[in-house]
């Protein structure tokens, strides 16, 4: 192997341009081998030329031939070094003879095949017959061929390049073949990227075969789970591949999409395993904040799933913790692709549930194959914090300058930093009743000693067998994940059957089901938000001087009562949150599908589809007796069904006429329903302690018309028509169209339909039109669409009433809806418009896929407020109108390229411009939501989508602050801060491989975003921010203006500075909103691939060993956020109000191993 | 073609043309769109009973304002520090949810009765309207009235009329009210759970509701307050303990003057965040010997791991207002609420008194207004009943240390030695008195004691308790107890006409929160200085 050393490697550390012509030869070959596929030109022999010519260098002789006839000359530069010019005057000559003559006595030689004239250098035989094997000084080249995880490929071509002859690999991936010295081979595969080899010396090579996503032909599944050409399609529609999905993973499938694709902004909140995503695509359409939820509408094999969300919400108290999407229960370990689609004419057929973008989801399908395939994958990973806050060390414990010495002082004190200078000397007494130094206890320590690090391990294994006629593959999966906060454990299990059958005469019936069973355990996750049950709350925001250990185990063992360690109650401490509440839930779901195609002849065929998906879920969360903010405790429960039903039958015909002329068109219906039942069950002061049950006590509290009830049910249903053409001429030029109606349950008849239209164009402008050598591929396309929606809540447009007996009379009364009847609500409408173009040059290695795109959505349906003076508080109204408008970049390249060493980078880049153009006359704005005793995102005419409004301490316009004469505090006012999600995305993934080792390392950042942190509103509040130290020992003194322009002077004494920085903290939220740009180390993957083939005795077909990383490094961050000591993805929502940040357990850094096997 | 297959092709192309047609019927579309838990008419018995259990506010700010209680720094006090900006009417960030609320469902509730004998029940309704009516008001100044509710008719940006215009108003939709009422027509019967449907009962209602609205205009518009005071006195107010208008909880009903759950439970000094009694209060109730100490106020002592009550008027502590910045290591040794008051979610909630109609009788009576009785008769009678009105409390032993009925002799010791009425003093002594006692005999109805204070100045707050006699530091008021509470934010919703009120009164036209806190010292219509 080492003698086959690329020969393109050595010569491009000779000659900066020899990639370059390499590049050129390897494209020359490739328009040779097109044009032969193709035929385009099948001119006869026996053009005739005139040329006279004196002197000329053979390149003009070239040329001149060219211009008369049709012949095209394939060459480089290099090739024709040393060619002696040629004199040559003849009239009406054979192309032969001219070239015979041109040709004579020179280095070079050339070969005719149809209307091309290949020119190469001539070998020692003779020049006519250089491709002649019998006359060629041939050498046996014998070798194995294996894609990148070395399993072995069959069926690969390996030619002879400039020749046309080659063999295949076998079925163990193995060739032989006869070569001259220093030929050309070159090994391809639809679907593989071209590898080429020149023969140097020796007869035994081990090539790896790199797969190309975007190689010509490679086939997508697009809407309805219809498969399409890629080069066919009229809009951007990113694939990628399950791999990327199951080495260093998220155990949220959707949070894998971080940086993966140009327009797809995905994040999590860090609110341990398990927790929620939160998926943007191309930006926010709609006008409203958490509900309707705007992600993506989720597709498994080809029907909608049920992604709904038990995600954490904001400004919330009590239990607030994020059990969960539904895409975060699907193993990534079955998932074959996802393909991302983005704009309005790709996910037009799904009408209504594509206003916000499609995520379609394939999953892994059996293979044909002998005897049983065995997949063995696992993966454990371990999590430490990555960031910690800085907090001051200066001043510690204490109220107003004082050092606490009894324990009432220690808990009236406990979150209070207003202390004394700190002084290791001196002890002092804490909370637990005795005496510590009163030294500064650094947050990091507080953070890891109250943490553990986070562990994850998941095993799959998957089988596969059958034939072409029938096979299937069932894959088992097991997830047991520890979270950071002690006792919280997260475990998921997954079984996944696909079964495929063919039946009947040219597979006159194919059937295929799927079915997926989901096992989700949750235990006492993590709470965010706000403080009373979170942990990290205490944590982070305890006096400095104090060990958190010192807290433990946060009860007293006999009462069971919680220690007190400050005076609020609703502060907890976090030993007892860990050690005595708990929240469990439990979730079974099984999606269910299955399709039957009749083929009835090659053109024609119908299909019919179902698929259910259904989940059961249990979850309960309790307080013990003891909680100083619950003191008798508390129990809640919930279960309940969501259950998701689609049918779906349409009718396809596909045919080519002429030749050259495609078409493909399909009509259909679909019938969705959805079911979501939920039943509570809550109650207060338990009768026995530590006996958890409903049984047990003291009060129920839910009612039919509390919060949540006792029973609520939601059911809607969506009827669709839709019809779709594709027609394309000589693959080249490509036109789409599509429509589809929708009938909503949730609107009344007469509003209730919508009919959405879709066109779009794709042109292969380098099939058409002669481009320039560097060009492989250039594609053009265009498309428009209109998908709308009706995102409003069942029951919700007219006027309602509910019945309650919660009084002290047990008496009925009736509650008047405060949400206005809006009876002729209509569905919202989103125009897309978007252009583009794909190209690739270099012989693949380089290229650039660019689109820009316009949404506009209108009419939306927002639940806005009214003037409650009105009799109702707000209600659903079609307003507005909303533009999203962006730019999206896919660079990829392949800058390295040799036998052992391989180097791809891709690069994707998205900008999204929003703006909010216009509300209603009465609506001056819409609230998307609330930081925590913060910010407020809004929606208001000219500004951007979800912009972070927070109040500013005045300044005059020369900068002088303004206060108030009175209150001595800054006057304050609201102002637009920002946006709290990042316009600009980019992520940048390279991916290296040396012999058996491949590193993949992605980079991603997102700038543009402010957010609002209220971790860093109390660590003011409680003296904890640096900045509270100004005016500690000798006052505050302010100068400035107050509120009338009048001169202003006032010393803030040290006695009073507690009170002033409390109310700096409260007062001014935009102290503490962040530019929230970064660019992070978000994954690295190292693998070894196992040399499978030399260990022929343990019969494995492949195995490969990688060690993965998440979250690893912060490599930009805002100063501001840096000097905080903040992660920048500090978001504690995945609803629409982007914005904002909670007191939070710390972000994590993970490292793992991952060990796949193959038998 | 094997006909074996054919058959089932047809089946499949006939299940795919069906489920076509399935796709364009909507009628089974619309069905899933009912919730199945809900109704879509009204129940005019159901939606009274929802529209008196709505009848009462509360703010807790209100509630230090008027130093019942007091607290320290973390939670912001406005008895004496307001150095935040404050919620609006009810505590609620949106004030204005009393009409989507009460007002709606009152609106609802009469649109539903159409019959020529529901005279009673629309009357009732009318009452009850002018009962929250005057509180937002009072509380806010002018307000949607005229034009409020018409979002239905299309009206979604009313406009805002005059408290001068709103309260002649409600004095004629009482009287016109209280004159309509029959004994004979229909009433609501079990579903008025105030009176059962006695109209006896409701005409005194009505009356005592007259009478308090006329005299809140005593100063601003005399002949008005004179006019209707004697119209209520002669049409019969309150004066038996069984005219009392209140409302009964249950466990899992929400008792809007709970405020502050984590009393409710635990017998300890870790209700950190919640106020104590202050020292106003302890200090008027140990002055006069007031046997309602005993029922409201409470110490928790410590005694062998756990605490006791203390109930001894000795033991009674109170925190001076805005006079302690941090949590105080001694916090758990100053007085707090006894847990059989208004921390209990079954406590009961008092809308209307005879206590109040007596006190505004005795009041008229010092006006030279009327002369049926005397101050004196007046005043001990409201005395009595306020005094008598705790029987309703429920007595819980194992958590309240004290019965709450308080005895005729303990009344007597109060009304001869304790708090006797100063019949001879001058006219200011004698309306502080009748303000003082209604401060004490309304306790829990804050709304009312602060229009009482605001109109009369009674009873005498110190505001500046910080280090002697400063305003607490940051105090957005410099130390005075705010006036009036903010209007929501109607930028985005009714922008002009909520501007156009705010140029009206004079208040700040910026209705940002911060600008709002900025008007708390503005005054309403009848708050003539």
């Amino acid at each position: 192997m080492q003698n086959y050393k690329n020969s393109t490697a050595s010569t491009s550390r000779r000659n900066s341009f020899a990639l370059f012509k390499l590049l050129i030869v390897m494209k020359l070959c490739f328009v040779f081998m097109f044009i032969t596929l193709t035929q385009v030109n099948a001119k006869v022999f026996g053009q005739n030329a005139s040329i006279n010519l004196k002197n000329a260098s053979i390149a003009e002789v070239f040329k001149e031939i060219k211009k008369q006839t049709n012949y095209d000359f394939l060459y480089t530069m290099e090739t024709l070094q040393d060619v002696s010019p040629v004199t040559i005057n003849v009239k009406n000559e054979s192309i032969v003879n001219i070239l015979n003559i041109c040709f004579t006595g020179q280095p070079i030689a050339y070969t005719i095949k149809n209307s091309t004239i290949l020119v190469q250098r001539k070998a020692k035989m003779s020049p006519f017959s250089y491709y002649d094997q019998k006359a060629m000084q041939d050498i046996e080249v014998k070798g194995i061929v294996r894609d990148e995880l070395q399993q072995p490929l069959p069926g690969i071509s390996v030619l002879i390049k400039g020749t046309g002859k080659g063999v295949s690999t076998d079925a163990e991936g193995k060739f032989s073949i006869r070569v001259p010295l220093q030929a050309v081979l070159v090994f391809s595969r639809i679907g593989y990227k071209t590898h080429e080899l020149t023969v140097q010396n020796a007869n035994s090579v081990e090539i790896t075969l790199v797969e190309n996503a975007e190689e010509l032909g490679e086939v997508v599944v697009t809407a309805l789970g219809v498969k399409k050409e890629r080069r066919g399609l009229v809009y951007s529609a990113p694939e990628v591949k399950g791999e990327l999905f199951t080495q260093a993973r998220d155990n949220n499938l959707a949070s894998s999409l971080t940086g993966r694709i140009a327009g797809v902004d995905a994040t999590q909140i860090n609110a341990g395993p398990g927790s929620s995503s939160r998926v943007v695509i191309r930006g926010n359409n709609s006008l409203s904040g958490s509900n309707p939820n705007q992600q993506p509408l989720y597709v498994i094999n080809g029907l909608p799933m049920n992604n709904s969300n038990s995600g954490a919400s904001q400004n919330t108290t009590g239990l607030n913790v994020d059990r969960g999407d539904g895409i975060s229960m699907i193993n990534p370990d079955d998932i074959e692709t996802i393909t991302v689609l983005k704009g309005g004419a790709a996910a037009a057929l799904y009408g209504s549930q594509a206003a916000n973008g499609v995520v379609l989801i394939t999953t892994k399908s059996g293979k044909a194959q002998q005897g049983l395939g065995i997949e063995f994958n696992s993966v454990a990973t371990m999590g430490t914090p990555s960031v910690y806050p800085n907090f001051q060390t200066e001043y510690g414990q204490g109220q107003n300058g004082t050092i606490p010495t009894t324990v009432a002082e220690a808990q009236a004190s406990g979150r209070l930093s207003y202390g004394a200078k700190i002084d290791p000397s001196i002890q002092y007494m804490q909370v637990d009743g005795k005496m510590h130094p009163y030294a500064a206890v650094s947050v990091k320590d507080n953070i890891n000693n109250f943490y553990r690090p986070s562990s994850d391990f998941t095993n799959t294994i998957a089988f596969n067998a059958g034939t072409d006629k029938f096979n299937g593959r069932l894959s088992l999966s097991d997830l047991h994940s520890n979270s950071m906060q002690p006792n919280s454990t997260y475990k998921r299990q997954t079984a996944n059957l696909a079964l495929m059958t063919k039946l009947g005469k040219n597979d006159l019936f194919v059937i295929n089901s799927n079915v997926q069973y989901n096992i989700v355990d949750g235990k006492n996750r993590p709470t965010v938000g706000y403080a009373e049950m979170n942990a990290a709350w205490p944590v982070y925001l305890i006096a400095n001087t104090v060990d958190i250990r010192n807290l433990a185990p946060g009860y007293d063992p006999v009462t069971g009562k919680e220690l007190a360690w400050n005076p609020a109650p609703e502060a907890p401490n976090p030993y007892f949150i860990v050690n005595r509440i708990g929240n469990e839930d439990h979730t079974k779901r099984y999606i269910a599908s299955t399709s039957v195609q009749l083929n009835l002849d090659p053109h024609f065929f119908l299909l019919g589809k179902a698929q259910r998906d259904y989940q059961y879920y249990e979850r309960s969360d309790y307080v013990p007796i003891g909680k100083n903010s619950t003191p008798f405790g508390a129990l809640n429960t919930s279960n309940g069904t969501q259950e998701v039903t689609n049918i779906q039958g349409t009718l396809n015909y596909n045919n080519t006429f002429f030749d050259n002329f495609g078409v493909t068109a399909m009509a259909g219906a679909n019938q969705e329903r959805t079911t979501f039942v939920d039943n509570n069950l809550n109650g207060i002061n338990f009768v026995v302690p530590d006996f958890i049950s409903l049984t047990n006590l003291g009060t129920i509290t839910t009612t039919a018309t509390s919060t949540p009830p006792l029973h609520n049910i939601i059911r809607t249903g969506t009827n669709s028509l839709f019809a779709s053409a594709d027609f394309d001429y000589k693959r080249a030029i490509f036109l789409s169209l599509t429509g589809r109606k929708d009938w909503f349950s949730t609107l009344n008849p007469g509003s209730n339909a919508i009919f959405y239209p879709s066109i779009g164009t794709a042109v292969v402008l380098s099939d058409l039109v002669r481009m320039p050598q560097a060009f492989n591929f250039l594609k053009l396309r265009g498309s428009w669409a209109q998908v709308g929606s009706a995102t409003v809540n069942a029951g919700q447009v007219n006027q309602t009433y509910t019945i309650s007996t919660t009084n002290g009379y047990n008496l009925p009364s009736q509650i008047v809806s405060q949400n206005l009847p809006t009876p002729d609500l209509r569905p919202l409408t989103v125009t897309t418009s978007e252009a583009g173009f794909e190209t690739q040059f270099f012989n693949s290695r380089l290229g650039l896929d660019f689109t820009y795109y316009s949404k506009v959505t209108t009419n939306d349906i927002v639940s806005v407020n009214i003037s409650s003076a009105s009799g109702f508080t707000g209600g659903n109204v079609n307003i507005g109108k909303v533009t999203n408008k962006g730019v999206e970049v896919l660079l990829t390249g392949n800058p390295v390229q040799t036998n052992d060493f391989r180097w791809d980078v891709t690069f994707n880049y998205a900008y999204n411009k929003s703006r909010i153009v216009e509300l209603a006359p009465t609506v001056a704005e819409i609230s998307l939501g609330n930081g925590i005793q913060g910010a407020r995102i809004v929606n208001r005419p000219g500004l951007p989508y979800g912009t972070v409004m927070v109040i500013q301490p005045k300044y005059t316009a020369d900068g002088t602050p303004i206060y108030n004469s009175t209150s001595h505090f800054p006057e304050g006012e609201e102002v637009p801060y920002g946006v709290g999600a990042p316009p600009h995305t980019l992520g940048l993934t390279n991916n290296f491989r040396y012999k058996n080792f491949s590193l993949n390392v992605l980079l991603d950042g997102k700038f543009g975003a402010v957010g609002y942190n209220n971790l860093m509103f109390y660590a003011t509040r409680f003296g904890l921010a640096p900045m509270t130290l100004e005016g500690r020992d000798n006052g505050l003194q302010l100068e400035g203006v107050d509120q009338d322009g009048n001169p202003f002077n006032y010393l803030w004494t040290p006695e009073n500075i507690q009170a002033y920085y409390n109310q700096i903290g409260r007062g001014y939220s935009a102290l503490f909103t962040y530019k929230t740009d970064f660019v992070k180390l978000r994954r690295l993957v190292l693998s070894y691939n196992l040399p499978v083939s030399k260990l022929k005795f343990i019969k494995l077909q492949g195995a490969s060993i990688s060690l993965v990383g998440n979250n690893l490094l912060i490599l930009y961050r805002d100063k501001r956020v840096k000097e905080a000591g903040l992660d920048p993805e500090f978001q504690e929502s995945v609803t629409n109000a982007q914005g904002t940040g909670g007191v939070n357990m710390p972000r994590t850094r993970t490292f793992g191993l991952n060990l796949m096997v193959k038998f | 073609m094997d006909r074996n297959i054919v058959k089932p092709v047809y089946k499949i192309a006939a299940a795919v043309v069906a489920l076509a047609f399935a796709a364009c019927n909507t009628d089974e579309l619309t069905e899933l769109n009912k919730d199945p838990n809900k109704i879509d008419y009204v129940i005019p018995e159901y939606l009274f009973t929802q529209v008196e259990l709505n009848m009462p506010y509360q703010h807790n700010g209100l509630h230090q304002g008027m130093q019942y209680v007091a607290t320290y720094k973390d939670v912001p006090d406005i008895g004496g520090k307001q150095f935040d900006y404050i919620s609006g009417f009810g505590g609620e960030t949106n004030p204005f949810v009393i009409y989507s609320t009460q007002f709606n469902s009152i609106k609802q509730c009469m649109d539903a009765l159409t019959a020529p004998e529901d005279v009673n029940k629309i009357a009732l309704l009318r009452i009850v309207r002018a009962y929250n009516y005057h509180m937002l008001t009072d509380a806010t100044g002018d307000i949607p009235y005229s034009e409020a509710m018409g979002a239905l008719e299309g009206n979604l940006e009313p406009k805002y009329d005059t408290q001068e215009f709103i309260y002649h108003d409600m004095l004629n939709e009482l009287e016109e009210a209280a004159t309509s009422l029959n004994p004979d027509l229909p009433t609501f019967g079990s579903a008025d759970v105030l009176y059962n449907g006695d109209i006896g009962k409701w005409k005194k209602f009505a009356y005592t509701l007259m009478l308090r609205l006329a005299m809140r205009l005593s100063n601003k518009d005399e002949e008005t307050a004179r006019t209707y005071a004697l119209k209520a006195i002669d049409g019969g107010v309150m004066s038996e303990s069984g005219d009392v208008a209140y409302l009964k909880y249950s466990a899992t009903s929400t008792n809007p003057r709970a405020p502050y759950t984590e009393y409710q439970a635990t017998q300890d000094p870790d209700n950190a965040q919640g106020a104590k009694l202050s020292s106003t209060l302890i200090n008027q109730f140990k002055l006069t010997q007031d046997p309602r100490i005993y029922v409201l106020s409470v110490v928790w002592k410590p005694q062998g791991g756990e605490y006791v009550p203390d109930t001894t008027m000795a033991a009674q502590k109170g925190m001076v207002p805005g006079s302690i910045l941090g949590y105080p290591a001694d916090f758990p040794t100053y007085s707090e609420y006894s847990p059989i008051w208004w921390n209990r979610e079954s406590s009961p909630l008092v809308l209307l008194s005879p206590a109040e109609a007596q006190l505004l009788i005795a009041e008229a009576v010092l006006r030279g207004w009327y002369s049926g009785v005397t101050e004196k008769e007046a005043y001990d009678l409201a005395v009595t009943r306020a005094m008598q009105q705790w029987a309703l409390w429920p007595n819980v032993p194992s958590l309240s240390p004290n019965n709450s009925t308080i005895s005729q002799d303990q009344i007597n010791a109060y009304l001869t030695t304790g708090y006797p009425y100063k019949s001879g003093a001058s006219f200011e002594e004698r309306l502080e008195q009748i303000s003082i006692q209604k401060w004490l005999s309304l306790l829990g109805d804050d709304y009312e004691v602060w229009s009482n204070w605001r109109r009369t100045g009674y009873p005498r707050f110190n505001y500046k308790n910080w280090q002697g006699n400063q305003p607490y530091p940051g105090s957005v008021t410099g130390g005075e107890m705010f006036r009036r509470l903010p209007y929501p934010d109607e930028r985005a919703t009714n922008n002009a006409n909520q501007q156009e009120a705010l140029q009206r009164q004079g208040f700040p036209l910026d209705p940002s929160i911060k600008a709002q806190s900025d008007a708390l010292l503005g005054r309403v219509w009848w708050d003539k200085p």
